[in-house]
């Protein structure tokens, strides 16, 4: 098993900062579409397409298709707890009083668990054409770095 | 760091990654601070000074009137669903629940109120009772109360006014069926019932 380096810490971490909002957004937006701008009414095939769309990068900029996939995790993992916290807005901001604190957020766990499968299918989709987008690119630059000698 | 030649490698693909990043940062901020301010209107939004008369009439007629303000202090404008004022006297000893109803007036979606963010709307009604009924029960009322020691008149009964409005925040939609949730965000109740009643 290859070791896990520096370099590559810093490039999941930054990728899972990156990452994070679009799948804070989709969750917060899936809570409350009403109030949410844009919204996405709700309609989970933009959200699987959007998710697709925010994992590609961890493919295309991380090295290994492991680490693409751990990136994957992390990203979705951030950016549900950033949802949690534009949740809290008018509590944090405001500091009014909330009531039934458990109720409160088990009711937005309880509405949104299911779009986690979403995010991370998606994204391990997106993953997967990063990394064939990159491979796509190699070759595209090999190809013009060393071309064809004609005659061969 | 992860080195600045690499990002400038990918400088197209950052940049989108970045834009595309940024864009869902900002669209998840405004969204929290829209439902944050819409969380703080149901705290702000009140119904104050309330006032109230009773004024007899040549004819014998009482007239009734009533008036409440809405205060609303947030930056939305709040679209009336509903509006209804309630007038009755406690009567215990009655068999219709211990009271007996003077006038409901009634104000329908349709009449299209709306008070504009950071203002204040009075709600005024008035109503004239002269159903011979009514001013009947309101003698029995006052006769019966003068055997337990209470001297009332029509224009002194402590009439009881119950105001209640119903009205929707902003232009958010509040059509759900199932996610009910999704209208009572939007959806502002306010009750106010008087003093000699409660």
């Amino acid at each position: 098993m290859k070791k896990l380096t520096w370099d590559d810490i810093e490039r999941m971490a930054l990728l899972s900062l990156l990452g994070a909002p679009p799948i804070a957004f989709m969750t917060f937006d899936f809570f409350f579409p009403n109030v949410s701008t844009p919204s996405l009414e709700k309609n989970l095939l933009v959200v699987l397409l959007l998710s697709i769309l925010a994992g590609i990068p961890s493919g295309l900029f991380s090295r290994r298709v492991d680490l693409a996939i751990a990136t994957t995790f992390l990203y979705v993992t951030v950016g549900y707890l950033f949802a949690f916290v534009l949740y809290s807005g008018p509590y944090l901001l405001y500091g009014l009083d909330l009531l039934l604190p458990t109720f409160y957020y088990l009711m937005f766990f309880r509405f949104t668990i299911i779009l986690l499968f979403l995010f991370v299918l998606g994204g391990f989709m997106g993953a997967v054409l990063g990394v064939i987008i990159r491979d796509s690119i190699r070759r595209e630059e090999t190809r013009l770095t060393f071309p064809e000698r004609q005659g061969r | 760091m992860v080195s600045i030649r690499k990002l400038r490698e990918h400088w197209f693909s950052v940049t989108l990654y970045v834009a595309f990043s940024v864009f869902f940062l900002v669209s998840g901020i405004v969204s929290a601070m829209t439902y944050s301010a819409i969380v703080r209107a149901h705290d702000q939004i009140q119904l104050v000074d309330p006032s109230y008369d009773a004024a007899l009439l040549d004819n014998g007629s009482v007239e009734i009137s009533f008036a409440i303000t809405l205060s609303n202090p947030s930056r939305y404008e709040l679209r009336l669903h509903t509006a209804t004022w309630t007038v009755f006297v406690d009567n215990s000893t009655g068999t219709d629940g211990g009271r007996f109803t003077l006038t409901v007036e009634y104000t329908g979606p349709t009449a299209g109120v709306m008070v504009e963010g950071k203002s204040e709307h009075i709600f005024e009604h008035t109503a004239v009772v002269s159903d011979p009924a009514l001013l009947a029960d309101l003698r029995g009322f006052i006769n019966y109360s003068a055997s337990t020691g209470s001297s009332y008149t029509l224009e002194t009964i402590p009439y009881a006014h119950e105001f209640e409005i119903i009205a929707w925040i902003g232009g958010f939609a509040h059509d759900y069926v199932r996610e009910s949730y999704l209208n009572d965000l939007v959806r502002l109740d306010r009750h106010y019932i008087s003093e000699e009643d409660s």
